[in-house]
């Protein structure tokens, strides 16, 4: 067993062993990666027939147009933009012909780089370009005609123009207690300031900063927090546990218990004695006879939850025994034997009254004839004790006393 | 890799961005396993780290006309997964545990199967951490990102970043004693 010397040895050890490890990927992960792929990227041709940039200005100023897609967390990221200066009041863009992209969400954004108009918004806008798109329909003209003669631009001087990026770090945090909660479970869930809560389109709370959500069903929730200013929202998956033991395999005492979902791995105990760690099943050889418990407390599930499973094992071996016994060759009873099956192990003892040994085997099938030892002189009619010592298999060993009687005829 | 297998690589690489599907399956087939395991790594279950390999793998798809060619084509889909893995969870809300550190013995230790600690083991080690703890430690200490770089990732403080590959340490300390 390596010994680490310090946390260090276990990182390198760790980074030595990622590198380049692999693991088998689902087998159906390519499906949908094939069929989300055949058709992105490419050249977006003729941008002006998706992108209809005939802008009516009534204030002139500097015109930015910005192709870009949003990026992988969520901001939009310039591929490309250039500034044209717009003199005369109305004009058409001269868009380029063509731009490369690699993505299915290109966004073409025009915006005026004048900072006076009166909604942020207004002097923005985008659209999705779908590249390989054959037969595009054309765009709306692009809302740019603002009118900015009847605002009062002097309000909005200094405001710079929002971003998506300037956006998306702006909504106040909603957190909530788990993401991932069980049936019957309450979730907090806590905003860093006072707001409403919704659950879809119902109020839940309002003015408050924190909503403590019943999870009663198994489902994804989403909870809207609103402010005066803005909307945020969180959405709960909540889930229930199914699951259970499956007795897979079961011979000769071998048996093999496994979780009824292949995902799942717990720890498992057998009569409340820890068994196995970690596995998603286990191997055991049962043999004590009577009734065994095999508990799986599953670990890899939000839900985590104990299971049960009782095995009751049947006897095996059989012990039978009768008192009495004529000697004779009458057919009846002419030696004494127990009857005894599936056993581990078997010793007879016969004493008479007297308690002197009279006979003794380890072998259940050689029976007394009624004489000492089955060679010696005739033992009298009368009381014998005969001592018994087995172990049945899966049983505990027994001492059994009978008391039998001998008949001679 | 030998040279014609670079340049075998190469070709599966221009054929790719030229749209080739089948040079893309190539690719897949090639890299899946690697790719599916460092998901494993960032995502808290198998479900998710599928959902990561495919948003991954269209990713490459769609970008892989930009491969320069200057470094190893690897290394450059690892960070593409690596990125894709921190988006997702990004997009689950990462909430940092500032909690205590839990003290308890891993209830599930592969330390008492002993042995060897293999990847598998080790991997699984890494998964248990809580999600704050367990994106920093595989980000610095796995795929070599500096703190300015995952602060800039998580949207966190740098400080954040530090504390949580501090506390990550301790817990896996904890949980290795015996290995010490």
């Amino acid at each position: 067993m390596p010994k680490f010397n310090d946390i260090s040895d276990f990182e390198n050890l760790l980074k030595e062993q990622m590198s380049g490890h692999s693991a088998p990927p689902p087998v159906d992960a390519w499906t949908a990666i094939s069929s989300s792929t055949a058709q992105a990227g490419g050249i977006i041709s003729s941008l002006s027939t998706y992108f209809n940039a005939s802008v009516t200005l009534v204030k002139t100023g500097l015109i930015i147009v910005s192709i870009g897609t949003i990026s992988t967390v969520g901001y939009f990221q310039t591929i490309n933009s250039f500034e044209i200066p717009q003199t005369k009041e109305e004009n058409t863009l001269s868009l380029p012909e063509s731009i490369t992209t690699d993505s299915q969400s290109t966004f073409v954004t025009i915006e005026l780089a004048d900072n006076t108009i009166k909604s942020p918004n207004e002097n923005r806008t985008s659209r999705r370009v779908d590249s390989k798109k054959t037969n595009p329909s054309r765009s709306a003209s692009v809302p740019l005609t603002v009118d900015t003669s009847s605002s009062t631009p002097q309000n909005y001087t200094n405001q710079p123009i929002k971003t998506l990026e300037n956006k998306s770090s702006t909504p106040p945090r909603i957190t909530a207690s788990n993401y991932n909660p069980c049936v019957g479970e309450t979730v907090v869930l806590k905003a860093s300031e006072k707001g409403d809560w919704f659950l879809n389109e119902t109020k839940v709370a309002s003015n408050t900063a924190a909503y403590n959500a019943q999870c009663r069903d198994i489902g994804t929730y989403t909870y809207y927090f609103k402010t005066a200013e803005i909307t945020t929202r969180t959405s709960l998956t909540v889930t229930e546990f199914n699951g259970q033991i499956i007795k897979t395999q079961a011979e000769n005492g071998h048996y093999s218990f496994s979780l009824s979902n292949q995902n799942l791995i717990a720890n498992w105990f057998i009569n409340n004695k820890l068994y196995s760690t970690n596995a998603p099943f286990i191997n055991v050889t049962l043999e004590t006879v009577g009734k065994h418990q095999i508990k799986a407390v599953v670990i890899n599930h939000p839900c985590s939850k104990t299971l049960t499973f009782d095995v009751q094992l049947a006897p095996i071996g059989h012990f039978e025994a009768i008192n009495i016994f004529t000697v004779g060759n009458d057919g009846l009873n002419d030696t004494y034997k127990v009857n005894i099956s599936g056993y581990d192990n078997f010793s007879i003892q016969i004493f008479n009254s007297n308690s002197n040994l009279v006979f003794s085997t380890l072998d259940p099938e050689e029976g007394w004839d009624g004489r000492i030892n089955n060679i010696g002189i005739e033992c009298p009619q009368g009381e014998y004790f005969a001592r018994v010592s087995y172990k049945l298999k899966g049983e505990l060993p027994q001492i059994k006393n009978i008391k039998l009687t001998l008949l001679r005829p | 890799m030998s040279p014609s297998e670079s340049h075998d690589e190469i070709s599966l690489i221009k054929a790719c961005s030229n749209g080739d599907h089948n040079a893309f399956k190539k690719i897949y087939d090639i890299h899946s396993g690697t790719m599916y395991s460092i998901c494993l790594r960032y995502m808290t279950n198998e479900d998710e780290a599928k959902d990561a390999l495919q948003e991954g793998f269209i990713k490459v798809f769609n970008s892989i006309g930009k491969f320069q060619f200057t470094g190893s084509f690897e290394g450059w889909m690892k960070r593409i997964f690596v990125n894709t893995s921190i988006e997702q969870i990004r997009k689950r809300k990462l909430h940092f545990d500032v909690s205590e550190l839990n003290t308890n013995e891993l209830p599930l230790t592969s330390r008492i199967e002993t042995g060897k600690l293999d990847a598998e083991k080790m991997m699984r080690l890494v998964q248990q951490l809580p999600l704050g703890y367990r994106t920093v430690f595989n980000m610095f200490v796995i795929d070599g990102y500096s703190h300015k770089e995952i602060s800039d990732y998580l949207n966190i403080n740098e400080n954040t970043s530090k504390s949580q590959l501090f506390k990550a340490r301790k817990q896996l300390q904890i949980w290795l004693k015996d290995w010490f």
